[in-house]
């Protein structure tokens, strides 16, 4: 598959705190851990999209290389990104944080990203490292800070995207030589515009190949663009975030939603009708559209709270409805008959 | 009702358990139904292969009948037919990750015999992958390098067929060993190394042969990089792109040392590899470096690259027997042993036979001359002296226990034991003459050769016998060079408005920078710069303009006084400029106020951010507080500035107002200010006051601190010292005890003051002793 960029981490820290298993945890979410079957694995890419970017991500443990100087040292040097994790059940690997620091730290290109993550934040009980000391630690060093769970997943994908995240906003800011694969960072292959058959390029880890501009892609770009420029600037700062947010307008999963809301628009209208002249069939779907959506959409990916909210309304309106219709019907029993008379 | 049904037929039926021999059984027959691998079917296999992984590893941990089954099945055969296919990238990449996931999770040692047994993986190491997708290769290395994990004296058998000598562990990753990814490159030597490090005996034969080539290969690349990057240090500008071209092509070469340096842990390829080392790099491109040129062909690097080199060897590397032979012929031998030299053969170089001619054998010890020479050429400037100070550092910080060699060149080493070593006078008076020629005029002295010089000096003198002329003969030249920079400076002392700043910085970035030679080395490899626009931090290059002429002098007199005083044996008694020490007060301490003036006053940070405090001011400090709530008279300081930084700027709008700006000090990374605030105060006539006292404060501050410049350096004081008006006794936390600091100076003076005034004085009018003029800035 093709990516407009390729970064390369490396993941550091003592032995056990879990590296193999975020590793994997993030590059192949079907190993669920269950039955305290906890699997790792030294190496794993994946694709990201950031900015309505391909990017490529590649994560090499260092597993056992401890003990030769001469890899370690170049180990550092290939990385783009690095996460260095602790286990805040084990005391001692926060402890070992600085060495670990400062070896990077020399090693590493100067502009490598690194992220600190304690790892294990589902075992509270034999928590021995606090939070904030972990907050600490990286606002003194410099250091983007999170918590995590090999485990249940939690901040897994974030720490990884937000590492990328930085790197990209590096790049963007012409900090990283990019034409320099020794930073760990790849440019992606070249299709030339002018070949009509750019190649699809195998089959891909479950996503389209084809990266033709095709009209219809074209003029969405061109909208993306559009707004970036003139509706973004606008925008308060709170809501920026938003505004490329997986989610976010440059979507479907925010246009749908913003469709759905003539429905509750609908709804509320039909408030003014009287009770009787409303369809009990068409209430009741209503509410429970709105009600298996509005639960839906927290579990897909991305997590979709717009979508949530209308139909949190959709199901309110509907159920309103159905409660008017009830009302009338319990308080006239013979309600079926006045409409027949 | 379906459950039983799936158990008699064979497991056609999904069984509900991920984790079981059920389930195992029933993706055994999924793969068997699927053996031809067709478009449709691919995600089923895939997902197969995976869930397969995850149950030999549940396995493995809990139920051992699963692995019998798996053995009896041939599964691992599955795999193979399904690789033998043409299996484009995603099937190729998820066979690979399983596999991976299979090797690096197993934990009993039996299950990993099973899965090795049957030479499958043999056969799935030797498989034709398409390495050009980048992909593929990654994960194929990474699966190779979970194997070379695994081996030992027991699991070794699996991989290396002793009496075919077949191992296509090795022999596979030998052929990417030049990959242009830099991860393949590391995963390719990490296996190496792995394999290396079996101690297994039939194996370790094997190497010796196996590993020829592969050692040859590597020592070329090494001879091809270094002149490459001899190509670059002669013609790039030293200017921060350079530099970080540089640094990547320093480390690559430098990762090179270090891998060789693990490879000759082990016994039975360090002997070849030490032999092909010297043979094909030190002896023909290093030494041939060193020595006058004697033929026309032969490429040579330049003398600076060849002592980086040299320096960089005996820093990474501890293998004794190749330190010794290398410092052997360093120290003592002459030209004769040079027999071969590269030539450039089209766009690639090759080592030829070199016939000796008469004069090359003239010279005794060519090769110490030559680090001689290049030490003593400070004439013009110090880049080849400075790595001939490297080498010799190197060679004092060497971990091959090198004593024995170094002594028998006379060159004291730490390591020796019993016989005292005299010092090679030779060497000395080259150092001597480094620490000289930064007093002399226009010198091109950079203060970094200096410090490398007072470094190797002392090192040198540390275990020399202790007949202290050679002690004092260093202390001597010291001196004069610091009496020499003395007086440059007491003339800019003078004409500087910012020569306590300067003096303060260069003092603090000394004593906490401490100068790391193995990273540092490489950033003098381009030649002196001169301006600030090269990047790179004064005491690495030569001064441009007055004022960094003047901080320079300061660098070389900080130097020359240390040398000076470790030479004596004195303490350093005058640096940090201090004066009273123990009355600083610090955030978060809690002060008796009842004998100073205070001035209330609002701190507003920005129009939202305002704070109601209390401005004190001390000998050298500007001070905040916060009254204590439990105890009258006294406060918590909630912010401590120097007075000698701040600066004060009235505000024309406001004549309650002033702006006070308090610079940071140096060392502390933060960048601007510590504080920048409106300090708003409750009438004109306070602000006065306050803006009288600060101004006055800050000059006061300033004339100690110089006047205590003028000490150290021996020039006339022309600024008197003024006490302290103000008291502050340091108290101790509320509610305990009240702990009287004795601070005899600050006293009786204090104590003068009347604190009922409800308008402070102004201090201008107290009795100023010295009668010196004050100007307000
Ligand atoms: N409860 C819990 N256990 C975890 C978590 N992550 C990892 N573990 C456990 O920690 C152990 C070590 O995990 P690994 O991923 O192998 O650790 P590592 O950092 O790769 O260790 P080395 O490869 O030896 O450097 C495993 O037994 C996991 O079960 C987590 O988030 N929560
Ligand atoms: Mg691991």
């Amino acid at each position: 598959m093709s990516y407009a960029y390729l970064f390369k981490y490396i993941i550091i820290g003592d032995t056990g705190v879990g590296k193999s298993c975020l590793l994997l945890q993030f590059t192949d979410k079907r190993f669920q851990p269950v039955h305290d079957l906890t699997i790792g694995v030294e190496f794993g890419a994946r694709m990201i999209t950031i900015d309505g970017k391909q990017i490529k991500l590649q994560i090499w443990d260092t597993a056992g290389q401890e003990s030769f100087r001469s890899i370690t040292r170049s180990y550092y040097r290939g990385a783009a990104g690095a996460l260095l994790c602790y286990d805040v059940t084990r005391r001692d690997t926060f402890n070992h944080l600085s060495s670990w620091l400062e070896d990077a730290r020399q090693h590493s290109n100067s502009n490598m990203v690194i992220m600190l993550i304690g790892n294990k934040s589902d075992l509270e009980a034999r928590r021995e490292v606090k939070r904030e000391e972990g907050e600490a630690f990286a606002r003194e060093h410099g250091l983007v800070f999170m918590e995590t769970s090999a485990k249940t997943a939690a901040n897994v994908e974030e720490a990884f995207i937000d590492t990328a995240k930085e790197i990209y906003r590096k790049i963007q800011e012409g900090v990283f030589d990019i034409n320099n694969e020794a930073n760990g960072i790849k440019l992606g292959p070249q299709h030339s515009p002018s070949s009509p058959n750019s190649p699809a390029g195998g089959a891909g880890l479950g996503g389209s190949g084809a990266s033709k501009m095709l009209p219809h892609k074209a003029l969405y770009q061109a909208l993306c663009r559009m707004g970036d420029k003139m509706v973004y600037p606008l925008l308060p700062a709170f809501a920026r975030p938003a505004w490329n947010h997986a989610a976010g307008p440059k979507t479907v999963f925010f246009w749908a939603p913003t469709i759905k809301w003539a429905l509750v628009g609908a709804g509320i209208a039909d408030l003014a009708r009287p009770a009787e002249k409303l369809s009990l069939g068409q209430n009741m779907a209503l509410a429970a559209t709105g009600s298996i959506w509005a639960r839906y959409c927290l579990v897909i990916t991305p997590v979709n709270y717009y979508l949530c909210s209308v139909n949190c309304f959709v199901f309110l309106t509907g159920f309103t409805q159905l409660l008017r219709i009830a009302h009338l019907r319990y308080t006239n029993p013979d309600w079926d008959k006045e409409k027949t008379q | 009702m379906l459950r039983r049904l799936g158990g008699s037929s064979g497991s056609l039926w999904k069984p509900k358990n991920p984790h079981s021999l059920e389930y195992l059984k029933y993706l055994q027959n999924v793969l068997q139904k699927n053996e031809k691998l067709t478009e449709p079917n691919r995600k089923i296999i895939v997902e197969a292969l995976r869930a397969i992984s995850e149950i030999l590893i549940w396995g493995d941990q809990n139920d051992g009948s699963v692995f019998d089954f798996f053995l009896e099945r041939q599964m691992l055969s599955h795999f193979l037919q399904i690789m033998e296919q043409d299996t484009g990238l995603f099937v190729s990449v998820q066979l690979l990750q399983t596999l991976n996931i299979l090797f690096e999770n197993i934990r009993h040692e039996t299950s990993l015999y099973f899965l090795l047994s049957n030479n499958h993986v043999n056969h799935i190491i030797t498989h034709r992958f398409d390495f050009s997708n980048e992909e593929i290769l990654a994960y194929y290395v990474s699966f190779i390098k979970t194997l070379s994990m695994r081996l030992n004296p027991a699991t070794i058998h699996f991989f290396f067929n002793e009496t075919t000598n077949d191992f296509p562990l090795l022999t596979e990753t030998l052929k990417l060993f030049d990959s242009k990814e830099t991860m393949v490159r590391i995963a390719v030597r990490t296996v190496v190394l792995n394999i290396i490090r079996v101690k297994e005996e039939g194996l370790q034969k094997y190497l010796i042969t196996a590993l020829k080539v592969y050692l040859c290969d590597l020592i070329d690349q090494l001879v091809g990089m270094s002149i490459d990057l001899d190509v670059f240090v002669r013609s790039a500008e030293n200017v921060t792109a350079n530099r970080e071209r540089l640094r990547d092509k320093v480390d690559d070469l430098i990762d090179i040392f270090h891998y060789v340096g693990d490879l000759l842990e082990t016994n039975s390829i360090a002997d070849s590899l030490s032999s092909l080392l010297t043979s094909r790099f030190i002896f023909p491109l290093l030494f041939n470096s060193l020595i006058a040129r004697r033929n026309n062909q032969a490429v040579l690097l330049t003398p600076i690259s060849a002592l980086f080199y040299a320096s960089q060897i005996l820093l990474v590397i501890s293998h004794r027997p190749l330190i010794l032979s290398f410092l052997q012929a360093f120290l003592f031998e002459d030209a004769s042993i040079l027999c071969s030299q590269w030539i450039r053969s089209e766009d690639s170089y090759c080592l030829q036979t070199a016939p000796l001619t008469d004069s090359t054998i003239s010279e005794e010890r060519a090769f110490f001359h030559g680090l001689l020479a290049a030490l003593d050429s400070t004439q013009n400037d110090d880049y080849l002296s400075f790595y001939a100070l490297m080498v010799i550092y190197a060679m004092l910080q060497n971990k091959g226990d090198v004593s024995d060699i170094l002594a028998a060149a006379s060159i004291p080493h730490n390591g020796a034991t019993g016989t005292v070593v005299t010092c090679e006078p030779r060497i000395v008076k080259c150092l001597i003459d480094v620490v000289e020629s930064a007093a002399k005029a226009d010198s091109r002295l950079r203060p970094i050769t200096l410090e490398l010089t007072c470094i190797v000096l002392r090192q040198l003198v540390l275990t020399v016998d202790d007949d202290n002329t050679l002690h004092e003969a260093i202390a001597r030249s010291a001196s004069v060079v610091q009496a020499v920079m003395g007086t440059h400076l007491a003339t800019a002392l003078s004409k500087e408005q910012l020569f306590l700043e300067m003096f303060e910085d260069e003092y603090h970035e000394l004593t906490t920078q401490t100068l790391r030679l193995n990273a540092v080395g490489w950033e003098m490899l381009l030649p002196p710069a001169a301006s600030p626009f090269s990047g790179l931090p004064l005491n690495k290059r030569l001064s441009s303009g007055h004022e960094e002429r003047v901080r320079t002098n300061i660098q070389l007199y900080l130097h020359t006084r240390k040398l000076k005083q470790d030479m004596l044996g004195e303490q350093e008694t005058h640096l940090p400029l201090q004066i009273d020490l123990h009355a600083v007060v610090r955030v978060g301490d809690c002060i008796n106020l009842n004998n100073s003036d205070l001035l209330s006053v609002t701190v507003s940070f920005s129009r939202h951010e305002k704070q109601s405090r209390f401005l004190v001011t001390d000998r050298l400090q500007l001070i905040l507080v916060e009254p204590d709530t439990k105890k009258a008279g006294w406060a918590i300081v909630t912010f401590v500035g120097l007075l000698q930084d701040t600066q004060i700027t009235g505000d024309a709008s406001d004549s309650r107002s002033l702006h006070v700006v308090v610079e940071s000090r140096a060392g502390i990374k933060r960048p601007g200010p510590l504080l920048s605030a409106r300090f708003i105060f409750d009438d004109h006539i306070r602000c006065m006051a306050a803006k009288q006292r600060l101004t006055k404060g800050r000059q006061n501050a300033r004339q100690l601190k110089m006047g205590l410049i003028c000490d150290l350096l021996g020039c006339r004081t022309e600024v008197l010292a003024r006490s302290n008006p103000y008291k502050i006794v340091k108290g101790c936390a509320p509610g305990s005890a009240r702990k009287q600091l004795d601070t005899p100076a600050n006293d009786g003076l204090g104590s003068s003051k009347s604190s009922s005034n409800s308008i402070p004085e102004d201090p201008v009018t107290s009795a100023n002793p010295s009668g010196s003029k004050i100007h307000h800035i």
